[in-house]
């Protein structure tokens, strides 16, 4: 029986033996903690690094929707006038994917933003404790300094991202997330009124502006600088209506040291990335991770605006091309007939009304033109690998014109297929903010401000750089228009010609706040602005042409050509809207201009995903 | 004789040899030859069991009833025989020994198995039913929650899809947790599975249902959702006994959305453009216009995926017999299943070996078991594109991978490529399984009893994705670019290993019966994957990594929750203590504490139950009515259970690779790595608390009996992963947060009632359930409404619109929806309407300011019922006349609602027929909103345009067999010979207009949401079973 008592002691002991907490504790053997990170400025700049790459999401701009709001594209797909496109015909609502992608990841930068920033407080008052820790000593200085300044870069992301929260979404007025929720009451944040939003924003801007250095090393090029803040600040001045405060931050930006390209080009491809006239600029590349599938979040080339913009076929998408009157506007620009610039030798022009083969003979288009847009008929600068647009597609099917920008026309490869066979991938910087766009924006605080000389100085700076016949009466005709400028008819110029035809289609889509705001402050705000001018522009009629092309046909014998029909490929305004020649299939925003409400369509909504998820969203 | 045939084959000796289990010899002394027959009603009874009492000997009755063993002058002869009482019988030295068996009315004593244990079920105080393994074999499925659905009562059963070798998803008693995993814990042959252990029905002896938290609690954790026991087939002492089943039909889709055709779509696309761009013809740039020779297309993809007459097949064959101590019983199946949607397919073999072993105090049992599944699944979402595909489309052949003709809009025609190359891929997945258990019981005293289990499962998966190289070219002739070909391989590895250790304790003392348990166990589960991929496939004949000459890329899956490596442990013990007095009073009560690596903070949880029960009819009160009213028994219980399905690692935050940017002119790369996803330190429990009353009722000898059972169930810090606001910052891929969100409450009323008629030639029964459940959330964290992540309507690319939410005061999954109220039809509804929704025009669907605000918000929405039903019945008839055996069993929801989501992708998409009746300006009455593009709110996904009853009666199965005569059939070797035609799902009665109205979606959150799911198909089919 002692036996027996012996075996059941045994299992009772086997049974509840307590040595189990081991058994039950596991770590995650697939990545790191966060308890285990943050712990030297070698993990802050890993973390920082994650900050850019979210910076570098075109969903933070989605700048595509962003021009189909405005007045400067045409919807997509098939050519006018049939069109679906919710953005483009103002009827878009919190459903749509785009916005939530937006939203989405502005809210990722800003997630990422907040880790790096509480890290870097973390670490700089845990150097405050450290008893090791001497501010004598060069080397403890400088892990202060590289953590100061990494918390001031990520403090200019995040200040960033909300400024384009406030220009986008609701009125302005967003949830503020400037802290890591870790409870779960920190993952319901209700709206800020629009104004704390942008009081937070331009703190953070204002930090960074002083904390960080205004230009950094070439192996550190794209990184955020001290100008980029200033001219941040200057822009939510100007959008605000404070032209005198915008005016003195645009100076500020201005005495940093850039400058305008030479060349207009150097700003919208591959070529001369991270120039001197760059403020803000995002890298990719399409040299690094090869490896990975199609549309694949991991890549560091840039793939979402490729497709939409070229012309070239196959792999164009149509996703946005400009609309009919910004086409006749950049095709009638005046060019500077004394500038050498705008004299070429040609030997290629088919049928072309003007008689234009020889030498020395004025551009087709202009610089600037010629840069921004692929027109079919551009004898002066090719496309993909062609001498002329026309040749590299059909410009059949009412499509007259295609943006240059963000492309690789310049690459030499026939379309964008061939840039990156059976993957979506660009290496085109992404210029957020350039000179020129400070300049025009100086120049409109100038008018405001009654300076018309200084405003027709700036402006005629960017003019000259593009051999562009200048505004106003100081010199002699030809090189000035030799008109007499007031400040509203300045204004109107610099509103609708000198902004869209320098900067369409780049940054980071500022011309829906533009049309806003001209609604709203300063001296020549005249009320729904931009109803007003979706009203007028859907007035206009266009007359299209068929153009005539010079096809190589024989590779092997480049001078053997033909000629090919491109039908409805070239539009003028027609004079008369009742033309009985105009095309109605080039109208602008016909139905836009029906479905746009100030209250709705002025500002992006709130995805109802968050609506959903946030029930104290709007408490 | 039979018995020769099969022994000259030797497979017997193979048999012993393969289930390597070595032979004994005994010695027998003094023995005589004993003869006799077992009759019943004068009929012979074939298989009794003939067993010497207090030895080893063992026989079984033959064909007219004969038997023949040896014994010893003085033994005594237990009869054992299903269905009838057990019979002793002294031999007292004669050698001829007859005897009569008498039926057993007692049904009641029949055994049930309960966790850790068995009981007669007159002891037993819990909710439980059991399925024999005849009833689960009617279906011809795969998936063992369709063979039981609609044959228990509070066992709610929907197919989660048609899709062959997928679950169903199997709710006891109404929803057990709002998390995704709402199906209850498989236990086969004591051993706690990872999910539905799918084994092949054939292998299944009985299933016992545990529906009672008080039962249910000795599986504490895992034990909320319900528990079903396996029992898989074990061997009987006597002679080999081999039967064959088979099986062979096929299957067809019943119904479907309706799509326009070419002629629909051409006057449809210029409606719909009259109302978008206000354009007519001769000003609109159609498909048409633009490509005149697209009328020469009439395409539909749904019919070219939709595979009719898929055949279903499934060939089995039993082994089983024993002898001395030892039985085996080894089964062995293949099941293979077309499905009704081309690129889908699943084959599965099964076997299993299962022995027992008696001797002295051991009791050693093992079971190995390995299935190997071979599974083809179909490309993502192909309902979808079907619905989607527009008739004017070049026809796409999925078997080709070039396309001709794609369309002269680049985007369009890359989109089209796409999908042509999506539809070209394969995805092949093969999983072999390997389970192996080993049961010791040692008897330590007559009434002490210790067993060890242990337990390993092994899965190792291999998946192979082939995206071929796909040609496609425009109408010009140009070249499509298409995504690059590539080949991705990837292989598993789960390993599942258990250890429990039981201790029981039985004893008698006079009226007195006393059962202790105590068990503690040990569980561990691990996963880890391993993917390769590589590019540019050189030929799509040669389809290895080999075969490919570009990029390759590895991982190991951690970038996603499900396929990141893992391993989890579980803890438990539990004590329990089952007493009662002449079987008349019975009581029980145990506890269990459970520890999970899943939580960090709390890592244990106890689960306490307790339960009553009074055999009533063993009062001597109820003598004078005990042959009208022959048992009663009541019961009532208070149990404790717990949850901890959650994603492994839930509490601690990580760093993520893999998130690195360029800087420099020179375009350096910077490694980055951040946090990505929200974890949630505070992540504990969900338990519920759940009590039961019931009663067990048989009437007139139990011909018929009937049990109800009444629970209230309350759940407590309910798990739940809730959408993150994006503001938070977690971007698409990481929006969920697995939270404690609050309580909820399921009460419901079971009923169940069988009739059985089993004297003269026709025999039948005929047997009812009813089950009704009504589930309320009763508290929200911040009382907060939320929606269900995932639940959106359509499944269109733009539908972010969350549908189901948790509210308090409704049911969990409840839909909240707009009210809409018809078309605005003229000028003076459109002012009116035009004060609420500003941008409104004729034509667009009137929104219903539900709180008379003003205006259209997500305040408006308004409860709008739920996925669930109201209550559900299942009717099952069973007749046997002569040779022919009829078996019906139909099945009915009442009260669900459906919304109709194929329809909404359908008009989204435009390719839905209604749109010909769209309103336009010529035909101003119509009831179907005009096209105003997809965003518009007119086909919005939240509102209840899309709603429908849900209701309907299935006739499930009807079996017709026949049983050839046994004289006939005895001389060429058999023992039994039957062949059947069945159909299942023949008939339908619903008011749904949509595929079909047993809408699965993933139990909860798209629970009545009909969004593309496969759908589930009619089928007929023949089978043969044969018995040696």
């Amino acid at each position: 029986m002692i036996k027996v008592k012996n075996i059941v002691y045994i299992l009772v002991a086997v049974l509840f033996a307590s040595c189990s907490d081991e058994f039950l504790e596991k770590e995650n053997p697939n990545a790191l903690s966060t308890g285990t990170f943050w712990k030297s400025n070698e993990d802050l700049s890993y973390g920082l690094n994650a900050v850019y790459k979210a910076f570098s999401s075109a969903n933070n701009i989605r700048l595509v929707e962003n021009l189909h709001r405005s007045d400067l594209a045409w919807g997509n797909g098939f050519r006018k006038p049939t069109t679906a496109n919710p953005f483009y015909l103002q009827t878009f609502n919190n459903s749509a994917e785009a916005i939530r992608d937006q939203w989405n990841q502005n809210y990722l930068t800003i997630f990422r933003a907040n880790q790096v920033i509480d890290a870097a407080n973390k670490l700089l008052k845990g150097y405050e404790t450290d008893p090791e820790f001497n501010i004598a000593d060069e080397a403890d200085k400088a892990k202060v300094a590289k953590t100061n300044t990494m918390l001031a870069e990520a403090t200019f992301i995040r200040g960033y991202i909300y400024f384009l929260l406030h220009n986008n979404f609701n009125q302005g007025s967003v949830p503020i997330k400037d802290k890591l929720p870790v409870e779960q009451e920190d993952f319901f944040t209700s709206v800020s009124s629009s104004e704390k939003v942008r009081e937070f924003y331009l703190k953070d801007l204002q930090y960074a502006f002083e904390k960080l250095p205004s230009s950094w090393d070439n192996k550190d090029k794209g990184r955020v600088t001290s100008g980029a803040a200033a001219a941040l600040i200057a822009q939510s001045h100007l959008y605000a209506g404070e032209f005198g405060k915008a005016a003195t931050m645009f100076e500020e930006v201005m005495k940093l040291g850039y400058e305008l390209t030479e060349d207009i080009g150097s700003n919208f491809t591959t070529r001369d990335e991270f120039n001197k006239e760059s403020i803000l600029e995002i890298g990719y590349t399409l040299s690094l991770k090869n490896d990975l599938p199609a549309w694949d979040g991991r890549d560091v080339a840039n793939s979402a605006y490729v497709r939409q913009f070229t012309g070239a076929n196959p792999g164009s998408w149509l996703g946005a091309t400009p609309a009919s009157w910004l086409i006749t506007k950049y095709k009638s620009e005046v060019r500077d007939s004394t500038d050498v610039r705008n004299y070429v030798d040609r030997d290629n022009d088919g049928n072309f009304d003007v008689d234009a083969k020889g030498k020395n003979i004025l551009r087709s288009y202009s610089l600037r033109t010629s840069h921004s847009i692929a027109l079919v008929d551009d004898f002066d600068l090719g496309y993909y690998g062609f001498d002329v647009p026309g040749q590299a597609i059909l410009f059949n099917n009412n499509f007259t014109a295609f943006w240059r920008k963000h492309t690789n026309w310049d690459l030499g490869f026939k379309d964008e297929t061939q840039v990156s066979p059976g993957k979506v991938r660009s290496g085109v910087n992404e210029r957020l903010i350039r000179l020129a766009e400070v300049y025009l924006q100086y120049a409109e605080c100038q008018i405001e401000l009654g300076s018309l000389p200084v405003a027709l100085d700036y402006i005629n700076r960017v003019r000259s750089r593009s051999g562009l016949q200048l505004l106003g009466t100081k010199g002699a005709a030809p090189k000035y228009d030799g008109v007499t400028y007031t400040g509203a008819s300045l204004m109107e110029w610099l509103r609708n010609t000198e902004y869209p035809l320098e900067l369409s289609a780049e940054g980071d889509g500022n011309r829906n706040v533009d049309l806003r705001r001209w609604g709203k402050h300063g001296s020549f705000a005249t009320a729904n602005y931009k109803l007003e001018r979706f009203k007028e522009l859907s007035k206009k009629r266009y007359i299209s042409k068929r153009v005539d092309i010079e096809m190589p046909i024989d590779p092997e014998n480049p001078l053997k050509k033909e000629i090919k029909g491109r039908f409805d490929s070239s539009i003028t305004e027609a004079a008369d809207p009742a033309d009985p020649l105009a095309n109605e299939k080039f109208n602008d925003l016909v139905i836009a201009s029906q479905n746009y409400m100030k209250e709705e369509h002025d500002y992006l909504p709130i995805p109802i995903t968050e609506e959903q998820s946030n029930p104290k969203l709007y408490d | 004789m039979k018995f020769k045939l099969f022994e000259s084959l030797g497979a017997k000796s193979v048999l012993f040899a393969l289930i390597g289990i070595l032979s004994f010899s005994f010695v027998q002394a003094q023995t005589i030859r004993v003869t006799g027959s077992v009759t019943s009603e004068g009929e012979p009874l074939i298989g009794v069991n003939v067993k010497v009492k207090n030895s080893d000997k063992i026989t079984i009755s033959d064909f007219d009833g004969n038997y023949e063993i040896s014994a010893k002058w003085d033994d005594v002869l237990i009869f054992d025989y299903l269905g009838y009482a057990t019979k002793f019988a002294e031999i007292k030295g004669n050698n001829v020994v007859n005897v009569e068996l008498l039926e057993d009315a007692a049904q009641l004593e029949e055994v049930v198995v309960v966790g850790y244990g068995l009981q007669t079920k007159k002891e037993a105080t819990a909710a439980t039913v059991r399925v024999e393994s005849e009833d689960i074999k009617k279906i011809a499925t795969a998936d063992l929650g369709a063979a039981i659905q609609g044959q228990i009562s509070g066992v709610n059963v929907v197919a989660s899809s048609g899709e062959p070798g997928e679950s169903s998803n199997v709710q006891i008693r109404g929803l057990t947790s709002i998390d995704g995993n709402n199906g209850p814990l498989y236990v086969v042959d004591g051993i706690p599975f990872d999910g539905d252990p799918k084994i092949s029905n054939d292998e299944i002896e009985s299933i016992d249902v545990l529906k009672d938290a008080a039962s249910a609690a000795v599986y504490g954790t895992r034990g909320a959702g319900g528990v079903i026991l396996i029992t898989t087939k074990k061997g009987k002492e006597g002679l080999m006994k081999i039967s064959l089943n088979s099986y062979y039909g096929i299957q067809k889709i019943t119904s479907g959305t309706k799509l326009m055709n070419r002629e629909d779509r051409l006057y449809a696309d210029f409606a719909s453009l009259r109302g978008i761009n206000g354009t007519v013809y001769g000003n609109t740039f159609t498909t048409v216009e633009n490509a005149p020779f697209s009328l020469t297309n009439d395409s539909s993809l749904l019919d070219i995926i939709e595979n009719d007459n898929a055949p279903i097949q499934n060939h089995n064959i039993n082994i089983s017999g024993g002898k001395a101590g030892l039985s085996y019983n080894i089964n062995a199946s293949a099941f293979m299943q077309e499905g009704v949607i081309i690129k889908s397919n699943f084959k599965r073999y099964n076997i299993r070996a299962n022995t027992q072993y008696t001797q002295g105090k051991w009791k050693v049992s093992t079971g190995m078991s390995s299935r190997i599944e071979d599974r083809v699944i179909p490309p993502w979402g192909l309902i979808r594109e079907g619905i989607q595909y527009r008739p004017l489309n070049a026809q796409i052949d999925p078997e080709s991978s070039l396309l001709e003709g794609a369309g002269t809009d680049e985007q369009r025609a890359q989109n089209l490529a796409n999908l042509g190359q999506r539809l070209s891929r394969t995805n092949n997945s093969e999983n072999h399984f390997f389970d192996f258990s080993l049961n010791a019981e040692y008897k330590i005293l007559p009434s002490l009893t210790f067993t060890s289990r242990a337990a390993a499962s092994f899965n190792n998966g291999g998946v192979e994705m082939i995206t071929p190289n796909y040609i496609a070219f425009r109408d010009d002739g140009e070249r499509v670019d298409t995504p690059q070909s590539r080949i991705v391989n990837r292989s598993s590895i789960a390993k599942k290993t258990t250890w429990e250790n039981i201790l029981n304790y039985r004893k008698n003392i006079g009226q007195h019966t006393i059962n202790l348990t105590a068990v503690y166990s040990a569980e561990q589960y691990k996963y880890s994957q391993f993917e390769a991929s590589k590019f540019d496939i050189f030929n799509n004949e040669v389809t290895v990594l080999d075969g490919a000459t570009g990029e390759s890329n590895t991982d190991s899956g951690s970038r996603n929750r499900w396929t990141q490596s893992r391993d989890n442990t579980l803890l438990g013990a539990l004590g329990r203590v089952q007493y009662n007095y002449a079987g008349r009073y019975l009581i029980g009560a145990s506890l269990r504490r459970d520890g999970s690596s899943r939580f960090q903070k709390q890592p244990y949880g106890f689960f306490p139950s307790v339960s009553l029960g009074w055999n009533v009819s063993d009062e001597e009160f109820w003598e004078p009515i005990k042959d009208i009213a022959s048992s009663l028994k009541l019961r009532a219980s208070r149990g404790t259970t717990g949850n901890q399905n959650i994603k492994d690692y839930s509490y601690a935050g990580i760093i993520t690779l893999q998130h690195d940017y360029i800087f420099g002119t020179d375009e350096s790369l910077a490694i980055g790595a951040i946090q990505e996803s929200f974890p949630n330190q505070n992540v504990k429990w969900e338990t519920s608390i759940s009590n039961n009353y019931g009663f067990d009722l048989g009437l007139w000898k139990n011909k018929l009996t009937m049990s109800l059972d009444y629970y209230t169930t309350n759940k407590k810090d309910m798990l739940f992963p809730v959408d993150v606001a994006s503001s938070n910052g977690g971007g698409r891929d990481n929006s969920r947060i697995t939270r404690n969100v609050g309580n909820m409450t399921n009460k419901g009323l079971e009923y169940a009632v069988k009739y059985r008629q089993s004297s003269g030639p026709l025999k039948w029964d005929v047997s009812g359930t009813f089950t009704t459940n009504s589930n309320k959330i009763t508290s929200v964290s911040n009382d907060n409404i939320l929606y269900f992540p995932g639940s959106t309507v359509s499944g269109h690319n733009n539908d972010g619109d969350l549908v189901t939410v948790i509210q308090k005061g409704y049911e969990a999954g409840a839909f909240f929806l707009h009210k809409t109220d018809g078309v605005v039809h003229t000028n003076d509804e459109l002012v009116e309407y035009q004060k609420i929704v500003p941008s409104a025009k004729l034509g667009d669907l009137r929104y219903v300011d539900s709180n008379n605000d003003g205006e259209i918000s997500l305040a408006d929405r308004t409860y709008a019922g739920s996925g669930q039903p109201d209550f559900e019945v299942g009717l099952n008839l069973n007749m046997n006349y002569k040779s022919f055996d009829l078996s019906v069993q139909m099945y009915g929801s009442f009260g669900a609602e459906i919304l109709n989501g194929n329809k909404a992708l359908a008009y989204k998409s435009e390719t839905h027929q209604d749109l010909v009746y769209q309103w336009t300006p010529d035909f101003a009455n119509a009831v179907v909103p005009i096209n105003r593009g997809y965003l518009h709110q007119n086909y919005a996904g939240g509102t209840d345009y899309w709603l429908e009853d849900g209701s309907f009666v299935r006739l499930r199965n009807v079996v017709l067999g026949y049983s050839l005569n046994k004289d006939l059939i005895s001389r060429i070797g058999l023992n039994r010979l039957r062949v059947y035609v069945a159909s299942q799902n023949p008939l339908t009665f619903t008011k749904y207009t949509g595929y079909d109205p047993e809408v699965g979606g993933n139990g909860l959150s798209t629970r009545g949401i009909d969004r593309g799911n496969y759908p589930v198909s009619s089928q007929i089919r023949a089978g043969l079973q044969v018995q040696f």
